[in-house]
């Protein structure tokens, strides 16, 4: 039997025992802000603990980030993902435009009381930004593979995605691959697993105008701002956000506490579970551990 | 199988702190952790005359483990040298009877000790335990005796006058030459497909019962070189690693039994391929092809059960049984004549026996006060069972992980209680039923929203007697150690009282 897939979602399961559509696909809802819509996922599950908002990174859009991490946070709390919008005719997107929707979507999203931000990578630096503006509307931040200003490292593979990105696409995707994943990983798939992920780096290159954007982040004097309990999680193997800016984010802001996940940048894609579980308790109870804590997951 | 033998017991009494019951992964780990605590007083009662529970027992043509072994294993007992990726069965045997002779475990087994009954005396605040080698008294009981220790016959007609060879696939008889003989297999379980391409090799006939096709994905399966075991041996932490890696992976399958759309799409496809690569399209294929869910049975790995259908000396037959007779199957379609019966029908998972055989101060079996299935307090403890800790017990058992994880959270547990309650001088210790209601209550909830329950199949993981989900852990391995892995007096009646205010105990680690 081949699993139905296409009824709408009412619950987790239909009477009939088919199941819901894969998420983050079609929006729930949308979100008004300057003129623009943002597509906003909202799980919309009752929760008694703070409401997750994800925030995405240069992959341009909340499934690209978080396909197989916003399933697993929906089991135990709402929680919201949006896609981020870009300015029309290539003009170039600025972190205030990325800041000011996130903040439209933490509006929204913060009804019930103040929510659990999550960025990703670029969406980490976003969040970052939007969390030195101290919003009442922000319980506890969680920063993936984020950074706080760009360095010469990551211009060198800026600089090389640019061109590829203009003359060569088969190049620009093993770029990706390369950058994205970590060598373990990547060396640890069946022969299924590495044609799938091929296909997925050349079917979604990243939006050019977050990786313009990518270049000139420098938001180093707001970190000291951040009064919210804060969790940093670098990515042990990561060569697009290497680690030492999550160790340097990990430093610049008072209240937080850090942990290690091994794996390559794309953390939710090598580890969701682990992603996911370390997420979730820290958003439960973000003072479990003391700022300064360097959290060490169990070994299995 | 639930009654208690008869076998008289011997009359001396022996008493010790603790009394394991069973030596399999779960009992040694827990005496493994004793005695390097420095702890001399225990016994392990064993009813084989070998340690190693379901590792023991199966001995089958093909029987290997279907999680890998750098996981499948003790994370305090590391193995540089495992083979392959999934272990054989003597290869986990062997490991698991060289960590009972190396660890200093084996002088405490008492082996050919069936336990006959298990029972609370108030007055002396310990158990009182009968077992075919004699009579023991304990302060506390850990149960170990493994969800796959019994197993489950199936209920068929006439099962009882087939005259000819008949054995269970963990009672395998080693005597009997399958060369050239009429074999039917009944079941297409883990034991079954495992089996089914061994007895292929030589079987004149072999005949497949099936009542349900599994979900069956590629086995990635390969032999590590001299030199990947040199170096887990020179660089012990390349295999922590390695078991990390394994272990977040098996993590990641969980939200399947979630019924995460994308994650069902994704393993699905894998399994429907798998057949399709392996089987021709035709009636073959459709009689291979499930009609549940997947993950709502057990998802099945192997590369060679499907092609051993392709043999002209193999049968799959869907029919339904009617009746077995003397020497033959009688089915729906027809009458088929067998030298010789295999039963790959599994274990007796949801109605554990051995909470049958253990009693509180007034006689009544733990299993009896079970009205509504397996219950308790942190997967572990069982209100009226004072001083008593189940190991795989109640949703102990996972869809999607290794074993070993859970029990070393179920060790670890044990452990901190032991030394609460030396640190206390206390006697006793019970869990109130309310507490353990809801705990229950809240793994029923998350039952709810898993596959077991929605996939549309009669999964050994549900008690059908009254649709709970009690066999398996409706959550992620981490979750579990987080929630049952450390132990916590706040609730507990300890020598009757609750603990007064908040106690913190460290956690002990393993």
């Amino acid at each position: 039997m081949v699993t139905n897939l296409t009824e709408p979602r009412q619950s987790a399961w239909h009477a009939d025992g088919t199941l819901h559509e894969p998420l983050l696909i079609e929006p729930t809802g949308y979100v008004e802000h300057a003129g623009r819509v943002i597509p906003i996922y909202d799980s919309g599950n009752e929760t008694s603990t703070a409401t997750i908002v994800l925030v995405h990174g240069s992959s341009g859009s909340a499934r690209g980030s978080f396909w197989a991490v916003y399933p697993i946070l929906t089991f135990t709390r709402r929680v919201v993902a949006f896609d981020l919008q870009l300015p029309a005719d290539d003009a170039d997107l600025t972190l205030a435009d990325a800041v000011a929707q996130l903040r439209a979507v933490v509006d929204h999203a913060s009804g019930e009381g103040p929510v659990a931000l999550v960025g990703y990578s670029f969406g980490a630096v976003v969040a970052a930004a939007y969390a030195s503006e101290r919003p009442p509307a922000v319980a506890s931040l969680s920063l993936v593979a984020g950074w706080s200003k760009t360095d010469r490292y990551q211009l060198l593979r800026n600089n090389l995605w640019l061109r590829l990105h203009d003359a060569d696409p088969e190049a620009l995707c093993q770029l990706t691959l390369l950058m994205a994943y970590s060598a373990g990983f990547l060396v640890g798939r069946n022969e299924r697993d590495w044609r799938e992920l091929q296909q997925a780096a050349a079917a979604r290159p990243y939006p050019v105008q977050i990786m313009r954007l990518n270049r000139d982040i420098d938001i180093e004097l707001g970190l000291s701002r951040i009064d919210v309990p804060t969790l940093v999680i670098g990515c042990r193997y990561d060569d697009m956000v290497p680690l030492h800016h999550s160790r340097m984010l990990f430093g610049a802001i008072a209240d937080a506490r850090y942990l290690e996940i091994e794996s390559g940048h794309a953390v939710s894609v090598e580890r969701p579970a682990e992603l996911a579980v370390v997420v979730d308790d820290f958003s439960l109870d973000p003072h479990e551990h003391p700022a300064g804590t360097i959290i060490r997951n169990d070994h299995a | 199988m639930h009654q208690t033998s008869t076998i008289e017991p011997q009359s001396t009494t022996t008493h010790a702190k603790i009394a394991i019951i069973g030596s399999g992964f779960a009992g040694l780990g827990l005496a493994i952790q004793l005695r390097r605590r420095g702890e001399s007083d225990f016994i392990v009662l064993e009813r084989a005359d070998d340690v190693g529970g379901t590792w023991r027992d199966n001995t089958y043509p093909g029987a290997a483990c279907d999680i890998q072994s750098h996981l499948y294993s003790f994370s305090f007992r590391p193995n540089p040298d495992w083979s392959r990726v999934y272990a054989t069965q003597p290869e986990i045997h062997a490991y698991l009877r060289e960590a009972s002779i190396d660890e200093g475990v084996q002088p405490h087994i008492n082996f050919g000790a069936e336990l006959l009954s298990c029972t609370w005396q108030a007055r002396a605040a310990h158990w009182a335990l009968e077992t075919s080698a004699g009579s023991f008294t304990a302060d506390f009981v850990v149960t170990a005796a493994g969800h796959l220790s019994d197993p489950k016959l199936p209920n068929i007609t006439g099962l009882e006058k087939f005259e000819r060879p008949m054995f269970h696939s963990a009672r395998w008889d080693h005597s009997f030459k399958r060369e050239g003989k009429s074999i039917g297999v009944i079941g297409s379980g883990a034991s079954g497909i495992q089996i089914v391409p061994e007895l292929a090799k030589t079987a004149g006939q072999l005949t497949v019962f099936q009542r349900s096709a599994p979900y069956i994905i590629p086995r990635v399966d390969h032999a590590y070189t001299t030199a990947q075991k040199s170096m887990f041996r020179r660089m012990p932490e390349t295999a922590q690693a390695l078991r990390d890696e394994l272990f977040w992976g098996n993590e990641a399958r969980f939200p399947q039994r979630r019924g995460i759309a994308d994650f069902i799409a994704k393993i699905e496809t894998t399994a429907l391929d798998h057949l399709a690569a392996q089987v021709p399209e035709g009636e073959l294929r459709d009689k291979l092809t499930p009609d549940y869910m997947i993950g709502c049975k057990r998802i099945l790995i192997s590369n060679d059960y499907y092609p051993a259908f392709l043999r002209d000396n193999v049968a799959l037959e869907t029919s339904g049984i009617v009746e077995v007779r003397e020497r033959s199957i009688i089915t729906n379609d027809g009458e088929i004549e067998l030298d010789a019966l295999v039963l790959g029908t599994g274990f007796e998972a949801a109605d554990l026996p051995i909470t049958h055989r253990i009693f509180d101060e007034n006689g009544r079996s733990m299993a009896e006060s079970w009205t509504s299935g397996g219950a308790a307090y942190a997967c572990s403890t069982v209100a009226g069972y004072p001083n008593l800790f189940i190991m795989n017990g109640p949703n102990s058992g996972l869809g999607a992980g290794s074993i070993i994880y859970v029990v070393e959270s179920q060790i670890q547990y044990i452990l901190g209680a032991l030394e609460f309650m030396d640190s206390t001088g206390a006697s006793t210790i019970e869990i109130p039923q309310q507490a353990q209601d809801n705990f229950v209550a809240a793994i029923d909830e998350r039952a709810a929203d898993t596959v077991w329950l929605n996939g549309g199949c009669y999964s050994w993981s549900v008690d059908h007697r009254y649709g709970r989900l009690t066999t398996v852990w409706p959550d992620f391995m981490t979750r579990f150690r987080r929630e049952s892995g450390r132990f916590k007096p706040d609730e507990y009646l300890v020598d009757g009282k609750l603990v007064d205010g908040p106690r913190r105990l460290e956690s002990v680690s393993v």
